[in-house]
């Protein structure tokens, strides 16, 4: 049998279509899947995560993604004024940068408060894996410190 | 993932995160890193609330050595940056030295629920440095 020209082409669209439908599918399921259980856990903890170096009067913080638009990570890193225990130097935040994955880097900018914010997407964390998130914290061209949030937060 | 079928996905996306419920996660992490220290924790599993830490390693940085740390997990009741008692309601301490003071200390078998007032949801880990001139670097915050 002979396919005209036009016929193969739209042969070729459907199987085409279809093979993208069932990958879009196929990924949304397995994503979904592991998002729902990912998001289970943190939804057991407080509406936040946190961490703070008393050093330098500063705290790092993680939303509930479940408060949070797409389930994104929303960031913030504050400065816990002068009355924070252990405090050494009181230095303000003036620059933070995540590291995910080693590929995605977010600059957080600031929230008008002192602090810095920012949003890592949840389309750049892997979903069938433990993510590596890093955030380094700056004042001034000064780095205070590294807090890995892999082993507590992603 | 383009010949990948929706129920091949959903088997890998099973696999790897069953018994989810029960154990979240295994990891060994650098935790925090300064210019004068650096904190590990090494095979951390939280389960139902309760976190176990095979080990944490506190290790000094630019001539700074460790006298010893304090990790405590406890129940958060001021709202307050760190460990306060009281307000706050201690759930397990443990304590680790070195004399003399050394590069790298280690505090084995840690968890969160050891004093019987429950699983502490906060912790703070307070280190003490060679030379320190009186000081501790604290570093706190929520476990899970």
């Amino acid at each position: 049998m002979k396919l005209s020209l036009p016929a193969f082409l739209i042969g070729l669209s459907a199987l085409l279509l279809a093979a993208f439908l069932s990958s879009d599918l196929s990924s949304q399921a397995a994503s979904s899947l592991s998002q729902a259980s990912q998001e289970k856990t943190f939804a057991q903890a407080k509406d936040a995560h946190i961490f703070n170096v008393h050093r330098y009067g500063i705290g790092v913080v993680v939303h509930n993604p479940l408060k949070s638009k797409h389930f994104s990570r929303r960031i913030d890193v504050r400065d816990l004024g002068p009355n924070c225990t252990y405090l050494y130097e009181d230095l303000e935040p003036t620059k933070a940068t995540v590291r995910v994955n080693d590929n995605y880097i977010l600059a957080l900018h600031p929230d008008g408060r002192g602090g810095l914010t920012g949003d890592v997407p949840h389309s750049v964390l892997g979903a069938l894996q433990t993510n590596e998130v890093l955030i380094d914290v700056y004042h001034q061209s000064r780095l205070l410190f590294t807090h890995s949030f892999t082993a507590t937060f992603f | 993932m383009l010949f990948l079928t929706k129920p091949m996905a959903v088997l890998l996306a099973v696999i790897p995160l069953s018994g989810l419920d029960c154990d979240w996660f295994a990891a060994d992490k650098v935790f925090v890193s300064t210019d004068y220290l650096s904190a590990e924790a090494f095979d951390i599993t939280v389960k139902n609330g309760v976190l176990d830490l095979k080990k944490i390693s506190v290790t000094g940085k630019n001539g700074k050595k460790v006298e010893g740390f304090t990790f405590t997990t406890f129940n958060d009741i001021d709202g307050v940056a760190g460990f306060q008692d009281p307000p706050d309601i201690m759930t397990s301490a443990l304590s680790v030295s070195s004399n003399p003071p050394s590069t790298k200390v280690d505090m084995g078998d840690v968890s969160n629920n050891t004093s019987g007032n429950g699983a502490g949801a906060s912790w703070e880990l307070k280190i003490t440095l060679s030379p320190n001139n009186g000081e501790q670097s604290v570093f706190s915050g929520t476990a899970r």
